[in-house]
Order: structure tokens, then C-alpha cells, then sequence
């Protein structure tokens, strides 16, 4: 297992526990911190006895987006010249993040433990399933430093809560709170308990995990998709699946009405 | 046979072969040699009157990371003359039946060559595709000007071929360099069902069609209509031809010989 500098990270339950761990930055994020996230989650992907996937933060949030004291994004610290390459921190940094989530084939689940703001709302939103503490606030915090929304939130948010919502949200920065995201679609849970996700992850991890990653796949898909392509790529899963031995032991753990044990084959 | 695998993978159907590309240490590296045996196993699937379709493919890594780097940091023009590494990739092109790429994931420089010199590809949603060899100081060898440029239109491979950066599967299905896209995990088995429809049409049919449609990249249009027309004619003096057509008239399914 490798050593991380910027998070915690250990395995029990068949579930990889990712915390993030700079709670004295309300967890913002520097290069390094993102890289190590990209890191653990190929680990836990890698792992046989992983099913499932949670990340959280230590403190008081999840995670506050970029770290704006890294010298790369500053515009006045001589460091670029008088010039900064956002651009560049996302493709480097923060897309990779964003897509180490979306692309594990292992389901990701965010336990929101509080505020997420900026690019943090991004990395939150590219987790499979959210389970948030109540009350917790969700911030984008672009338009107040003259920035705007990025790593993947305005297609999540556009979807969700459709144009203009989303608009007054990027545009005037109120928070949205867990509740307003729950009702929006946007979070599956709210509770007190921390604990939640665990649970959640424990009954993911009775499922076949070929099953979890295409449905996941199909999912993501669908979203980019027609009717008609989504149903072609329900074929192509579903013969896949079929031919599967998880699917020959959920049928027959079925028909003699008892607990599948699903392997991964 | 060191460098790749000749499989029947699909419930032992004989008239699909699949060619796997296989040094996965180095994700595939085309080296002479692997360049060789391939060429010796496709012509020889060619002649065999069993086998229909040929798909070719790699691993869940890589199809084929390109040409083999370590073979060539040094080498001069001449050495490169003498060693005459293309004549292999010239041969390819005599196949005469389809060949069918299946991409997972990295089909980089010779990698992504090798892909178009086949008749169609398909690729896992994890296929990723580019010509890096302007990164490291040259330029593609097999085609990598050339078919890209066919296949996807000028502006789109001039920014391919100069920056050498990669495009994704959806990329490459939507700039129409592949022809369906589908779940990594799922590549071979709907390869094959694709392989398995063309199986079931004409065999010499399918020859004249491939080498029709081939033939449109090297013609004029005027030149192209004439070899079309030829080839057309040509498909009645086969078996199959009769029997597809009396088949659709009598509304049951054809059985076609290959002759």
C-alpha cells in the first residue's frame, strides 16, 4: 500500500475508506493532495479485497476546491511571470481527479462530512452515489474571484437542476444546502451518522462487481446519449453479463431464494 | 509464433479468427518480428478456406503502443532504407478478407496505423488514439499522414499529427475513425457478433465489396464507379449470388458455399 502525505487511507469491510487529511485548509486541494486522491483510488481499484469505494474529509469539510495558496495558481507571486495557466491546473490536476471518480470501475461513494466549495463541489458530484451530513452547504465560489464554474460541475449542475437554477447558483454564489441538493436529485442521503456511507458501501459490496461497474458505465453513458444508443449499449452489457458466471450463481441463488455470492467472473 | 496468438474464441466458430497482438510487457511494441508473424498469420488465415473474417486485437492496455522505439534511437536513413521495416505493413493490404480492428486501450503511432490499415475498427470506451511520433522527433511511417487524413479530414488529423496529443474513443467515433464504440469490457464479444454477421453473408461477395470500397481511396471517382461496376458483374458468376437471390424471392434464409 502506498504512503500518503495528503490523505488517509485503509481498507476494512471490503471498502477503501479515502479521507482526505489537510482539515487545517478546510481540505483544499494543492497538486500533490490530487494526485494522491488519483493515486488511492487506482490502489483501491487494484485491490481484491475492495467492492466499493467511500471518500470523506477530516474536519470540518469535505473539501474547499483549489488550494489558492499553491504558487501555480497565483498571478502575483513572480512565480509565472506575471501570468497564470488555469487552464493548465485543470487539465493536469483537477480533470484527471474528476475522471479517476467517473472511471473507477469500483462504485465511489462521497461521504459528505461538510462544506464543499469551488472545485470541491466537483469532486463530490463525480462520486456513483452522496451521502452528506444535514445542513452541510455546497458553495461555487467562481463568480467572487472572477472565475468561473469548472472540472465537470456545469454539466452535473445543468442536468440537475436545469439552466436557470443554475445559473442563479454559479452567478450569485449562494450556498444550496444537502437538502436543497437532496431534493434536486443531486445527493441520495442525508444523515447525521457518518456511518451511512459504510453502510451503503457494505451493501454494494454483496453485488457482482461486473454488474455495479456496467450499470455505472451505462448510467454515464446515457446521460451523452440517444434513446437508441443507450439501448445498444444495454445489448452489449447484457450479453456481456449474460455469459458471466455472477450472473449463472444470481440466477440460481434466485430460483433456490437464498444470498448470491457473487466473485467477479 | 512468439509475438502474437491465433485464438477461435467464440464457441469454436471456425470461420471467425481472432489475432492477438501479444508483448504486453511493452504494451505491444510492433518490432520487426511481430511485424513478420503477423503478416505470416494473416496471409495464411487468408488462404484458409475455413476462416472469413480475421479480427485483430491487443490487450485491455494496449492494441499496440507503436513502432518499437528501442529499435531505432540510433539508426540513419540508410539503415532505415535497409532494413525496409514497411515492406511487412505493404503486405497487409493484400488480405482480401475483412479484418477487423478491436481497440482497448492505447492504439498510439504504429499502434494506431496498424488499426487503420484494417477495414474497420471498434473500439472499448477506454480506446485512446494518436500519432505521438512528432513528440519524439519524427513523423508517422505507415500511413499515419495519410489514412488519418481520409478518414477524419485535414484539419482534424493536422492537429492530431502536430501535436501528437491523444483522442478518446467517443472522439474518434464522433470524427468517424472508428465505427462503434462499446464497453471495454464487452470488445471482443461484440466483435465478434459484428464478424459473425459478415460470416453469414457471400464470401467472395465480401471480398469484391472490401476490395471495391478500398479501391475508392486510391481511384477517382470515374475509375472507382468503373471498378465497382466490374466487381458488381462479377459477383454473378458465383454460386452465392444465385442462391441469395432465389433465397430472398423464396422469403428463407441463404446458404451460402463460397463459391
Amino acid at each position: 500500500m502506498g504512503s500518503f502525505k495528503f490523505l488517509t487511507y485503509k481498507e476494512e469491510n471490503r471498502t477503501a475508506l479515502i479521507t482526505i487529511n489537510r482539515p487545517e485548509v478546510y481540505n483544499a486541494l494543492n497538486a500533490d493532495a490530487k494526485m494522491e486522491i488519483v493515486q488511492a483510488i487506482r490502489e483501491a481499484n487494484k485491490s481484491p479485497d475492495v467492492r466499493s469505494i467511500v471518500l470523506t474529509g477530516e474536519g470540518k469539510a469535505f473539501c474547499t476546491g483549489q488550494d489558492l495558496n499553491d504558487r501555480s495558481v497565483q498571478v502575483n507571486s513572480g512565480a509565472n511571470n506575471g501570468g497564470v495557466d488555469l487552464g493548465n491546473t485543470l487539465q493536469t490536476e483537477w480533470n484527471p481527479l474528476v475522471n479517476a471518480i467517473r472511471e473507477s470501475n469500483k462504485i465511489v461513494i462521497a461521504a459528505v462530512n461538510g462544506v464543499c466549495a469551488g472545485a470541491g463541489i466537483s469532486v463530490a458530484i463525480a462520486c456513483d452515489m452522496i451521502v452528506s451530513k444535514p445542513g452541510v452547504k455546497f458553495m461555487g465560489a467562481f463568480s467572487k474571484l472572477g472565475l468561473a464554474p469548472d472540472a465537470g460541475s456545469t454539466y452535473i449542475f445543468s442536468r440537475a437542476l436545469g439552466y436557470h437554477k443554475t445559473m442563479e447558483f454559479f452567478l450569485l454564489g449562494k450556498p444550496l444546502t444537502a437538502e436543497e441538493m437532496e431534493a434536486a436529485g443531486l445527493i441520495n442521503k442525508i444523515d447525521e451518522d457518518a456511518a451511512q456511507a459504510m453502510l451503503l458501501a457494505l451493501e454494494l459490496a454483496k453485488l457482482s462487481p461486473l454488474s455495479s461497474s456496467m450499470i455505472k458505465k451505462n448510467i454515464k453513458a446515457a446521460l451523452d446519449s440517444s434513446f437508441a444508443g443507450s439501448m445498444e449499449r444495454e445489448t452489449y452489457a447484457q450479453r456481456f453479463l449474460g455469459n458471466s458466471a455472477d450472473y449463472k450463481e444470481g440466477l440460481s441463488a434466485f430460483l433456490s431464494k437464498r444470498e448470491p455470492n457473487f466473485t467477479g467472473n | 509464433m512468439e509475438n502474437i496468438l491465433l485464438e477461435h474464441p467464440y464457441r469454436n466458430n471456425q470461420h471467425v479468427a481472432l489475432v492477438r497482438l501479444n508483448r504486453p510487457k511493452v504494451l505491444n511494441a510492433l518490432s520487426t518480428d511481430l511485424m513478420q508473424e503477423l503478416v505470416d498469420c494473416m496471409t495464411s488465415l487468408d488462404k484458409n478456406p475455413e476462416v472469413r473474417v480475421i479480427i485483430l486485437t491487443g490487450n485491455e492496455r494496449a492494441f499496440a503502443a507503436g513502432a518499437d522505439i528501442a529499435q531505432m534511437v540510433t539508426a540513419s536513413p540508410v539503415d532505415q532504407i535497409n532494413d525496409n521495416r514497411f515492406r511487412t505493413w505493404e503486405m497487409l493490404k493484400l488480405i482480401t478478407k475483412p479484418v477487423i480492428a478491436a481497440v482497448n486501450g492505447f492504439a498510439l503511432g504504429g499502434g494506431c496505423e496498424l488499426a487503420m490499415s484494417c477495414d474497420l475498427i471498434i473500439a472499448g470506451d477506454d480506446a485512446k488514439f494518436s500519432q505521438p511520433e512528432i513528440k519524439i522527433g519524427t513523423i508517422p511511417g505507415a500511413g499515419g499522414t495519410q489514412r488519418l487524413t481520409r478518414a477524419i479530414g485535414k484539419s482534424k488529423a493536422m492537429m492530431m499529427v502536430l501535436t501528437g496529443d491523444m483522442i478518446d474513443a467517443r472522439t474518434a467515433y464522433e470524427w468517424g475513425l472508428v465505427a462503434k464504440v462499446v464497453p471495454a469490457e464487452t470488445l471482443l464479444q461484440e466483435t465478434f457478433e459484428l464478424a459473425k454477421t459478415i460470416t453469414e453473408r457471400a464470401p467472395v461477395a465480401v471480398r469484391l465489396a472490401k476490395e471495391a470500397v478500398n479501391k475508392s481511396f486510391e481511384m477517382t471517382l470515374k475509375d472507382g464507379m468503373d471498378f465497382e461496376r466490374r466487381n458488381f458483374y462479377l459477383t454473378f458468376s458465383s454460386a452465392d449470388q444465385k442462391e441469395g437471390m432465389k433465397a430472398f424471392m423464396e422469403k428463407r434464409s441463404p446458404e451460402y458455399k463460397g463459391n
